[in-house]
């Protein structure tokens, strides 16, 4: 593929500083804390450039509103968290900043009061935003008399969001960022709404470098974090010192399952700013996967000293305890994680695990769904969501999900595996062989598929065999079988492995090379077969005698 | 007390002729003075003491006319009967004969007021005569409407109906008829603004004087009978509340509560006293399931009105409200006794037995309603509804085709009448009722061009867009139900009922991996339907039957993620 980035260079460019400068201010007028400080973040990592003498302007119309004691009066009601009150006292004021600001309080109140009806109720179905219909509405009115500016369309499109009307949304948000392409958190939603590559590579969007920032992320949270990585790094060149990108790259690398490396980059990030939290909780999952106790801990230690109560530090906690086995404790941490921010994925995902750790699916599968109605991107959730229907031994759901897993990474071994053995379950032989086949191909670290393969067309000759018409078949399917066998002895031996597989493998292999008269094969598998205890030895020593008479035979 | 001042001058020429009797002139004139000064500042029997004096002194028609008026404010009805009778004076003066008939009806004797008024069928052409007999439009117009009063009381709303029209023949300013005439109990809405038309146009040409005024008061009109017209503007009236009504009227009809809400709110804060508003005011806020509010103005008309039949109703509306019929239908009951002249009470006593499927009392209500207001088309609409709650169907149809035809622009009977056919399994014909109802909701829209729809009209529209998905789903027109879902799903996207059965469509067309998502987002609304569980079952299983699905994500891996 073809990375565009292109657009990177114009970063170089000294204007982009007073551009930017200029965006902060319009999404702190507007409450957008968020953008606003990944955007000031971005800023201050661009190369300082002394021959920049033009001095930065505040846009006249911001000016106006700092002027106004009505505005002044909301926005200072609005960052105390008093939503209602500033959306009420922000009435009169018409023009489309303050509009923004009035609907924006609005959805926040209503977010808050979700929330409040949430604490107070039992019980499986979710409170609802109340605001967001008499929102739509407004905006609606407002898009068809064309009074809407790139915020307000960020707004329409984050509150058709929320109702679930997603063509619209990402059309509003396009509209929105093709006007204001600096508004970081519509980039994030926009990502949410991207369902596949095609939608996230053909948005109506002209070329920008926030919208290779944004190719860069949306690649990173599906299977192409390789792609992800190249860009972040051509990035990095023209912004070295910012820790934003370097986070994406350790997390690119964390997809791309190079755990070391991204590990290396993780502690140099840290190292550089000790108070920075950004990627703590991707990296607690390196440290977790790779069982380094140590690590994690003083990990925990310092997150828990910069912040206790951030997300981050909450979900390295949990890690900590769930590596530490204790599953409570951990779960209290990802609950406290959850409790500070709704849709903080990984929390929904780690808590899934944790539940699954403590047999409760019901709760597991709730996790699950969650995280997936936060992002129906995150393959994770899904694995998960088929690991629990496993253990319910609902094979049709375990089926679904496993397949959403796979397609979500489709180059995953371990999805593969996952799809095959359902199938297997469901004795989809044909279909069960395929996917072994295709992990196989995805080099399939663990070793799973090939000896499922051997079994597998072991029984599918079994079959044709009975089934006189498949007669043709069975050689076919036999020497298939040979082929998987061999390979995955040969794969046992180099890891020095040994156990019922191997001893599987053997036997079925000595019988096989007799059928085929290769006596010297067989009796190599033959022989190997008697280390194995607790095989019936009968068995073998009658093979091997009848492979001597064949030899007499000769 | 316009009568008063409207014999001042007459009497005043009177009084300057030489008098018959021998009292001084002036002593008459001081008395009579002091009688009207009395008289405006409320200070009546002092005020009736020199009437009386007055009529003792000269017994004229006057001032025997302006001494029983004097009793009739004080409530004094009978002897205000009285004093007119034994002159002789309501078969010779026509005021006296209104005052009398004022009398007789606040008595309740409707019909000695009736045998006075006369209530012989009159002549198209006899108006033009009446005026020439120089007797003013106004006393014929207050006659004729004090005529269609009695017969509204004595449930004859089709006699009502033509004494009302002739009050407002004989004068077009009469607003009194103008309005019994525009609120739809009597005359259909369409009807009505025709008639009101036809009345203006044949109306004789305005004196210079009035010119202004005919030109607005027709305009008031249209803007009340036409909710295209628009509402009059010049000269600039602030915050009047007839205007304002009219601006909340057409809020309540195109469903849009929170603006009617709004007005209804302005009207009451310039005169919390207002009565004319609340109906209109405690539907939106029931409309709006505004509880509190409901609560909170029920108890300040209890204190400030106890008297006023729209208390009860607002106390009833509560109960309704909250979930306690009984209590409701009580309160209903006391203001039909207390005015049996309002719909919504009458309708309302019907809803509280309906939610307590007492049918056969609800059916009561409703047609008393349908009888006492044949311009409303809503009792048969809910008549046709409760039939359909009782099953008898075809009864219901033919209800409900009344209703759809009385008023050509609400389109809930239709609506309704689709249901039928659909249950009757005919859902071809239940198809077309639906897209009529749509077809009625648009046209309701076109008035309303660039403005939003709100919450409630959505959900309204919604439930039609639903039910006609539903029929095109049973007719296997799939496309089109799967069209219509979306486009109800985009109205409410919540609806679970909406996502499974647009599942079903998805599953029906093969695209199982559409139907399990429609199925999975049914279920996140409503985790606990066995319905949906088991149709996601069904369409997982079927998703293993139909074709071998692990090929179809192993030949094309990079377009594998939309599955």
């Amino acid at each position: 593929m073809e990375l565009e980035t292109a657009e990177l260079e114009s970063l170089r460019n000294p204007d982009v500083r007073n551009v930017l400068l200029d965006a902060i201010h319009q999404l702190n007028a507007r409450g957008l804390v968020q953008s606003a400080t990944w955007a000031s973040e971005l800023l201050n990592s661009l190369p300082t450039d002394d021959l920049s003498d033009s001095v930065p302007q505040i846009d006249p119309s911001i000016l106006q509103h700092m002027q106004n004691p009505t505005y002044v009066l909301a926005k200072s009601f609005f960052d105390s968290r008093q939503y209602g009150r500033a959306a009420s006292s922000l009435k009169p004021l018409q023009t489309p900043l303050a509009r923004f600001l009035r609907m924006y309080a609005t959805y926040l109140d209503g977010e808050r009061r979700k929330e409040e009806e949430r604490q107070e109720q039992e019980g499986w179905v979710l409170p609802v935003n109340s605001k967001l219909d008499g929102l739509r509405h407004e905006l609606k009115r407002l898009a068809n008399q064309s009074k809407m500016d790139a915020h307000l369309w960020y707004m329409y499109g984050v509150v058709l969001q929320r109702l679930q009307i997603k063509d619209e949304a990402s059309h509003a948000l396009q509209k929105s960022l093709s006007m204001f392409p600096y508004n970081w958190g519509a980039w994030l939603e926009l990502s949410r709404l991207c369902e596949t590559r095609d939608a996230a590579e053909n948005l109506d969007i002209d070329n920008h470098w926030m919208k290779t920032l944004f190719t860069a992320h949306f690649l990173n949270e599906t299977d192409a974090a390789d792609h992800s990585h190249a860009i972040y790094e051509r990035v990095l060149e023209v912004l070295p010192d910012s820790l934003y990108v370097k986070t994406q790259l350790a997390l690119a690398l964390y997809n791309m399952r190079k755990f070391d490396e991204a590990q290396q980059l993780y502690e140099e990030i840290f190292a550089t700013d000790l108070k920075y939290m950004e990627g703590a909780d991707i990296y607690s999952n390196i440290l977790y996967v790779k069982e380094d106790r140590v690590q994690l801990s003083m990990l925990a230690n310092r997150c828990m000293k910069t912040d206790k109560f951030r997300l981050q530090t909450c979900c390295v906690i949990g890690n900590y305890y769930s590596l530490r086995g204790q599953h409570d404790q951990a779960l209290a941490y990802f609950r406290r994680a959850l409790k500070l921010n709704r849709n903080y994925l990984s929390a929904w995902t780690l808590m899934g695990h944790e539940y699954m750790e403590m047999k409760n699916t019901a709760a597991a599968v709730e996790a699950y769904r969650r995280a997936v109605d936060i992002n129906p991107k995150d393959f994770r959730a899904w694995y998960g969501l088929g690991q629990t229907y496993e253990l319910l031994t609902m094979p049709l759901y375990t089926l679904y999900y496993y397949q959403k897993a796979a397609a979500l990474r489709p180059n995953d071994a371990r999805m593969w595996c996952a799809v095959g053995q359902t199938l297997q379950e469901l004795k989809r032989w044909d279909e069960a062989i395929r996917c072994y086949e295709r992990a196989v191909g995805c080099d399939d670290q663990e070793g799973l598929a090939l000896g499922k393969l051997g079994y597998l067309y072991n029984r599918m000759a079994q079959e044709a065999q009975k089934d006189g018409r498949q007669h043709e078949k069975v050689g076919f399917y036999m020497d298939q079988a040979a082929k998987y066998y061999t390979a995955n002895l040969a794969m046992r031996d180099e890891e020095k492995l040994g156990g019922e597989e191997t001893a599987q493998a053997l036997r079925f292999l000595a019988e096989h090379w007799v059928l085929k008269n290769d006596l010297v094969k067989a009796k190599e598998y033959g022989i190997r077969l008697l280390d194995f205890p607790g095989h019936d030895k009968d068995f073998v020593k009658t093979m091997l005698r009848q492979i001597h008479s064949m030899e007499g035979h000769e | 007390m316009r009568e008063h001042t409207m014999q001042q001058s007459p009497h005043q020429s009177n009084a300057n002729n030489p008098p018959s009797s021998s009292t001084p002139a002036s002593l008459l004139a001081s008395f009579h003075q002091k009688l009207s000064i009395y008289n405006q500042l409320g200070m009546h029997h002092t005020a009736l003491f020199y009437a009386d004096k007055a009529s003792s002194i000269s017994p004229t028609p006057h001032h025997l006319i302006t001494h029983a008026r004097l009793h009739f404010s004080l409530a004094n009805y009978r002897r205000a009967l009285h004093i007119l009778q034994s002159n002789h004076l309501p078969s010779q003066h026509q005021t006296a004969t209104l005052l009398a008939a004022q009398c007789y009806f606040q008595l309740n004797d409707y019909d000695a007021c009736l045998a006075l008024l006369g209530d012989e069928q009159p002549v198209d052409t006899a108006i033009s005569a009446l005026t020439l007999r120089g007797a003013p439009r106004e006393l014929h117009a207050a006659l004729c409407v004090l005529r269609a009063r009695v017969h509204q009381r004595l449930q004859n709303p089709h006699c009502a109906l033509m004494w009302y029209k002739r009050a407002f023949r004989c004068d077009i300013f009469c607003v009194d008829a103008f309005h019994a005439l525009a609120n739809a109990a009597l005359l259909p809405k369409p009807e009505a603004a025709d008639f009101v038309r036809h009345a203006l146009s044949d109306a004789p040409s305005p004196s210079h004087a009035h010119t202004l005024a005919t030109n607005w008061i027709s305009s008031y009109y249209a803007a009340s009978t036409n909710k295209h017209a628009p509402i009059p503007s010049s000269p600039p009236m602030s915050a009047n509340l007839d205007l304002t009504m009219l601006a909340a009227l057409r809020s309540f009809d195109a469903l849009d509560f929170p603006t009617c809400v709004h007005h209804c709110r302005a009207i009451l804060r310039n005169d919390p006293h207002e009565n004319t508003i609340l109906p209109l005011y405690l539907a939106t806020l029931v409309e709006l399931h505004e509880h509190h509010e409901l609560f909170i103005t029920a108890h300040e008309l209890v204190d400030n009105a106890p008297k006023s039949a729209i208390t009860w109703l607002a106390v009833g509306y509560y109960y309704l409200a909250c979930g306690k019929p009984e209590l409701g239908r009580r309160f209903f009951r006391k203001c039909t006794a207390m005015d049996m002249q309002i719909p919504q009470a009458w309708i309302a006593i019907g809803h509280a037995f309906a939610a307590q499927d007492e049918s056969d009392q609800a059916m009561a209500a409703y047609r008393t309603a349908a009888r006492l207001f044949p311009g409303l088309h809503q009792p048969q609409l809910f008549m046709g509804m409760e039939y359909v709650r009782q099953g008898s169907l075809s009864q219901a149809v033919t209800m409900l085709q009344h209703a759809a035809d009385a008023c050509a622009t609400d389109p809930a009977p239709i609506h309704e009448l689709g249901v039928i056919a659909y249950r009757m399994g005919d859902h071809s014909n239940a198809a077309n009722y639906f897209n009529n109802a749509l077809r009625r909701w648009q046209a309701g829209d076109a008035s309303r061009e660039l403005c939003g729809t709100s919450g409630r009209r959505a959900e309204a529209e919604e439930a039609t867009l639903v039910n006609l998905a539903h029929c095109y789903r049973r007719l296997h027109d799939y496309h089109r139900a799967k069209q219509c879902y979306q486009k109800a799903l985009a109205l409410r996207p919540r609806s679970a009922s909406t996502c499974g059965a647009l599942g079903m469509t998805l599953h029906a067309m093969s695209d199982l991996d559409g139907a399990i998502a429609m199925y999975h987002r049914a279920l996140r609304s409503s985790p606990e339907d066995v319905n949906f569980s088991h149709l996601l079952e069904r369409a997982l299983q079927d998703m293993l039957l139909m074709k071998p699905t692990g090929s179809m994500s192993l030949s094309e891996p990079s377009t594998a993620m939309s599955l």
